[in-house]
């Protein structure tokens, strides 16, 4: 029943978006101001189509697209198609300008919008005695909702262009002017980390516990805030928050098994062995992560349904053909072939993360079966799933055993890498061996970052994660930058550039815009776009 | 209090209206956009009306005379001095207090070596040298460096920085530049003897200056005359353990057991340090192989990601890792006026060399590879005869040329290798004959293949290779470019009547014309065998038979009789395909491959 009425909601909102997308005139002759707005809050369910209304705006294409854009197209996982776009493969050869449309954040903007309007009215029925069933905290819950939605959005912002404008006040009417500074990334990381502390201790963990991962959960403020607190640096809070999220006992993940194999010609004694992974398994935990969603391992994601389609389509269809996967890079680096046995696979890759070169983990209806047709596009956008609260806490460990030198924390961070490995049956060829008491924090750093590669394929977190690699304690590790740009598909004659360019750290952030610059004179563009 | 179903409904249409707000200014939609031309300045204007710190190098332009040239439409790329740029370059270099007292000619030089006809906007640089050369026809060089602030910017000719970059005008665009440029006065020679640090480079200049090589590489620069010199600094060939030119010497006695003379090896050494062409880094990338001066001997040219290495063998008993071009220097891609100079990685031996396979894209046109728009998507250009320097022809009648075109688009019908083709025929009515120079054949004996797209039409030709002082060798078959690859046959079968397949994806099938599934239209039929007894370029000729139309020409094939003849194929990227490859590590990945891969 839910879920119907939310469909219903996005559908209208999405129609009446259409309707009024030309500026007429006669538009002007509605009232538009603060006040005859708020008298439409005039009950609890007014606050919740609100705050429903703010999951259908993240799932435009504006919002959905860049989410993976930003996240991969300057990665070393993508390529162009067949059918490629200039603006994407501009950027994958490290030609970036403002006027590429990749760099437009309205989509943010129209989120972080919808979030104020909630956080501005959701306890309005009650200031006015306009709902006697509607409580303080059911109010205050609607707006905790809201601030995590806004405290995400501004960490996508932060981590894709530093620094931004901090839209904190709901926007009311046409005629309010959209002019606001640039804040500096210290001021949008404090206003993310405040957003998502205020949204953790106004929920109990119950709340919304009921419902599928479609919404803002406990849970999830806690995976965002481990995310959030990894970037800042501060590896004792990603701890903490990861050991609520894996001590809750609500989340796992789905098992594969796997059988030992002997290799042919080998003795038992001097046993060269390998692993075969359950196929039904692996069918299975494809299916119930991707294909149909809300698996036990999910913690956030978007739920795209029939009405709502989930645009990414119309990046990776057959038709479509825009971007693909670069096995090239792929198969050589991070899934390399076992060559003697087919049954011998990381179960991450082929038929998994990709096929072919199509990118599965959006266009698969199930493992096995064909690709989706555009009216089956409903692939669930994760945010955040079980493995990398593992692997978050693992790399918050490794952080800081690179000041204490502790072994233990090093060997418990190894402990859930391996986790995630066996899971996945990871390939010996991908294997690095540690020895016990001498593991070294910066090897067993590049180790996580390529485990993170594997794990989290296509899921848009590659350039995130390598940025938050290089960046750490001063840009300590601007290599794992340099060796990007290497394997990205960028040309030959423009890799070189590309290795400078990254050199200069303003080049690891989007440009704004040219047209948020036009209408908004207060921002001043990051000066690596400068022409001059 | 019950949820009113009226309120609700305006609500969320209100709500609706207002994420439409968030997105869409209202207002002139047309605001911004540039209808009328005239509202874009022409690049003469940009600089004397537009930026005040450009006015001096407006001022020479008009004086010069070229303003006639730069305030017509055109495409040009225009690097802009400042004032300031150009008063430091009166005073350093002419000891005058402004550009007024130079004379015409010294202002006429400077302003074509600041205009590059075709429009390069900094998207388009690539590392290395610019596509096109400008009005004095040398190269610019650029790339991106960093500031001692980590900050990039772009360097033109070691010389200037980019200060602005991308001003678009009318017919043009400016990068405004921080000094004047100047051409290196200096001849390769002059240059790694004079402007490289003497004792970084003692022993290649005193073999230089032994062999006698100094005097070939100071040769006044006509502009036909081009050297290309690799330098091993001292470092280099002290680490393979040569401290003096005689030392450089006994080195070679090891490696040509054969030459006695001791200057005909320190000859030998130097001139394969040669190349006779202007090659920059990015030249090399865009190679297999470059000629030396050695008579007959090449350097073969491998990239991997950022090296370029040569003379890297895999495939032999002895294999070698090769020498890499140092990039990092800036004894590198370093201009000189007849030549440039790149500085060596590691000492590099003259390599005696077997023939070996040259798999051709017939694009590779001189003309062609200089464009910008070389491989770029949707470029289509036509060519008559005398514009292109490698492919002489006869036209039939007036208008009748060769195309080069390019579509990124892959499908069944659309596989050309590296997306590209000329298009021409050679028959009584279109080009009666067309002779090609050849890639640069290392002597041996080879099975020559041509690699077309089937048409629709029959049209016949002959073939022959033709080589100063040898007799002309006439290919004994005659094709018609209508035919289909036989069906049903296996690789051995097609190899013994002269086909095969070069494409490395999926064939054309058209069952509705009752052609089986395995019908092909990406042709490669063997010509024959030819003796080239002469390491060097030689050429080919077409002559047309019969038929009326015109015919997609891909490649051409030159394979050492002992060498495999079918595999490798290639993809439409260029790449080398070799047998057994997994169909989803061929691009594009996701198109079926036929099943004889």
């Amino acid at each position: 029943m839910k879920t119907l009425k939310k469909i219903g909601i996005c559908f209208i909102i999405l129609v009446i978006g259409f309707s009024f997308t030309s500026c007429d005139k006669w538009l002007t002759l509605q009232p538009e101001d603060g006040v005859t707005f708020s008298d439409y809050f005039k009950s609890q369910s007014d606050v919740d189509g609100l705050v429903v209304g703010i999951y259908c705006e993240m799932m435009d294409a504006a919002y959905i697209k860049n989410l993976f854009l930003w996240g991969e197209l300057r990665g070393d996982m993508l390529t162009g198609g067949s059918k490629p776009l200039a603006s994407y493969t501009s950027v994958i050869s490290g030609e970036i300008n403002s006027s590429n449309t990749i760099c437009q954040w309205s989509g943010f903007y129209s989120v972080i919008n919808n979030c104020n309007i909630v956080i501005k009215f959701a306890d309005y029925p009650i200031k006015k005695n306009l709902d006697a069933s509607y409580t303080q905290k059911e109010a205050d819950e609607y707006k905790a909702e809201a601030l995590a939605i806004r405290g995400l959005t501004y960490f996508y912002l932060l981590r894709s262009f530093g620094e931004v404008p901090l839209v904190l006040n709901a926007s009311l009417s046409d005629a309010q002017k959209y002019t606001i500074a640039k804040s500096s990334k210290e001021e949008v990381m404090k206003q993310i980390i405040s957003d998502l502390t205020v949204a953790d201790s106004s929920l109990t963990p119950s709340y919304n516990s009921d419902k599928q991962k479609g919404r803002i959960t406990k849970w999830a403020i806690k995976a965002i805030l481990a995310d959030v607190y990894l970037w800042n640096e501060e590896y004792a809070k990603t701890r903490k928050c990861c050991d609520a999220i894996i001590s809750s006992g609500k989340f796992n993940m789905i098992p594969v098994d796997r059988s030992l194999v002997y290799i042919e010609e080998s003795t038992v004694i001097q046993a060269d062995t390998v692993y075969y992974a359950d196929d039904s398994q692996i069918t299975n935990l494809f299916n119930a992560v991707y294909s149909t969603g809300n698996s036990t391992e999910s913690i956030f994601e978007l739920n795209f349904n029939e009405m709502k389609t989930n645009g990414l389509w119309d990046l990776f269809s057959s038709s479509k053909n825009v971007l693909i996967a670069n096995t090239e890079n792929i198969e050589s680096n991070y899934f390399i072939p076992y060559m003697t046995d087919a049954n011998v696979f990381d179960i991450r890759s082929k038929s998994f993360a990709y096929k072919g070169t199509m990118i599965w983990k959006y266009m698969g209806l199930t493992r096995n079966g064909l690709p989706r047709n555009n009216a089956q596009s409903y692939s669930s956008w994760i945010f955040y799933r079980y493995p990398e609260i593992l692997l978050m806490k693992a790399e918050a460990l490794i952080e800081e055993a690179k000041v204490d030198s502790n072994q233990a924390k090093l060997s418990m961070a190894l402990e859930l890498i391996q986790r995630v490995r066996i899971r996945a049956n990871a390939l010996k060829n991908t294997e690095v061996k540690f020895t016990e008491n001498n593991i070294k924090p910066t090897e067993l750093e590049a180790y996580l970052l390529n485990e993170r590669a594997r794990e989290f394929l296509f899921e848009g977190k590659r350039w995130y994660d390598v940025l938050r690699f290089a960046k750490r304690n001063n840009y300590e590790n601007i290599n794992y930058l340099l060796n990007l740009a290497l394997n990205t598909s960028a040309p030959s004659e423009k890799q070189k550039s590309l290795q400078t360019k990254y050199k200069d750290t303003r080049s690891h952030y989007w440009p704004i815009y040219v047209t948020e610059l036009e209408n908004n004179p207060k921002l001043i563009q990051n000066d690596f776009y400068e022409t001059k | 209090m019950k949820p009113n179903k009226n309120s609700a409904f305006q609500l969320i249409k209100l709500f609706g209206l207002m994420f439409v707000t968030v997105l869409i200014s209202c207002g002139d939609p047309n605001a911004n956009m540039h209808y009328a031309t005239s509202d874009v300045p022409m690049i003469d204007d940009y600089l004397s009306t537009k930026d005040s710190s450009l006015t001096d190098f407006a001022a020479i332009i008009e004086k010069t005379g070229y303003q006639g040239t730069l305030h017509a439409y055109g495409t040009y790329t225009c690097f802009a001095p400042t004032n300031t740029a150009i008063a430091t370059w009166c005073q350093d270099k002419y000891g005058v207090s402004s550009w007024k007292m130079l004379s015409i000619d010294t202002l006429k030089e400077m302003v074509r070596f600041h205009l590059i006809n075709d429009t390069i906007s900094t998207a388009y640089f690539e590392d290395g040298r610019l596509s096109t050369p400008n009005g004095l026809k040398k190269y610019l060089t650029t790339s991106t460096k960093l500031d001692t602030e980590n900050k990039t910017y772009i360097e033109v000719n070691r010389q200037a920085r980019i200060i602005e970059k991308d001003i678009y005008a009318e017919n043009g665009i400016i990068h405004k530049i921080d000094a004047v440029l100047t051409p290196n006065p200096n001849t390769v020679w002059q240059a790694i003897k004079s402007e490289f640090p003497t004792n970084e480079y003692s022993i290649f200049v005193g073999a230089l200056e032994q062999s006698g090589m100094d005097s070939i590489l100071n040769k006044e620069s006509a502009d036909t005359t081009w050297f290309t010199l690799l330098a091993e600094p001292d470092s280099v060939l002290q680490a393979a353990g040569i401290q003096t030119v005689s030392q450089l010497i006994d080195s070679m006695v090891v490696i040509r057991p054969d030459i006695k003379l001791r200057t005909n090896l320190l000859n030998l050494y130097v001139k394969y340090h040669v190349v006779p062409s202007l090659a920059y880094v990015a030249d090399f990338m865009k190679v297999s192989t470059e000629e030396t001066m050695v008579d007959g001997e090449v350097i073969t040219v491998k990239v991997n990601q950022l090296d370029v290495i040569l003379n890297k063998f895999t495939y032999t008993e002895h294999s070698d890792p090769g020498v890499l071009i140092n990039r990092e220097v800036d004894y590198t891609d370093f201009s000189c006026r007849n030549g440039v100079i790149h500085t060596l990685k590691t000492f590099m031996p003259p390599r005696l060399r077997e023939p070996v396979p040259v798999y051709w894209d017939i694009a590779e046109q001189p003309e062609l590879t200089a464009l910008k728009e070389f491989r770029k998507d949707g470029t289509i250009l036509n060519f008559t005869e005398g514009q292109l320097s490698e492919i002489k022809f006869a036209a039939a009648s007036s208008g009748k040329g060769i195309q080069y075109a390019c579509s990124k688009v892959f499908g069944l019908k659309f596989q050309y290798v590296n997306y590209d083709y000329l298009y021409f025929g050679v028959n009584p009515s279109e080009l009666t004959w067309v002779e090609m120079k050849t890639p640069l054949l290392i002597a041996g004996t080879y099975k020559v293949w041509v690699c077309w797209r089937r048409v629709d039409y029959v049209m016949t030709f002959r073939t022959s290779f033709l080589q100063a002082g040898q007799p002309t060798q006439v290919f004994p078959n005659v094709y018609s470019t209508y035919d289909y690859v036989p069906t049903g046959q296996t690789e051995a079968q097609l190899l013994n009547s002269g086909w095969k397949y070069y494409v490395a994806k999926q064939p054309y099938s058209n069952s509705s014309r009752g052609i089986a599934d395995d019908g092909k239209v990406y042709v490669s039929r063997v010509l024959g065998t030819i003796t080239v007894t002469k390491t060097g370029r030689h050429t080919l000729r077409f002559e047309g038979l019969t038929g009326n139309n015109k015919v997609y020409w891909d490649m051409i094939h030159f394979i050492p009789v002992g060498d495999d003849q079918v595999w490798p194929r290639f993809d439409v990227l260029g790449h080398e395909i070799y047998k057994n490859s997994p169909c989803n590590s061929i691009y594009p990945y996701d198109q079926p491959c036929s099943s004889n891969n």
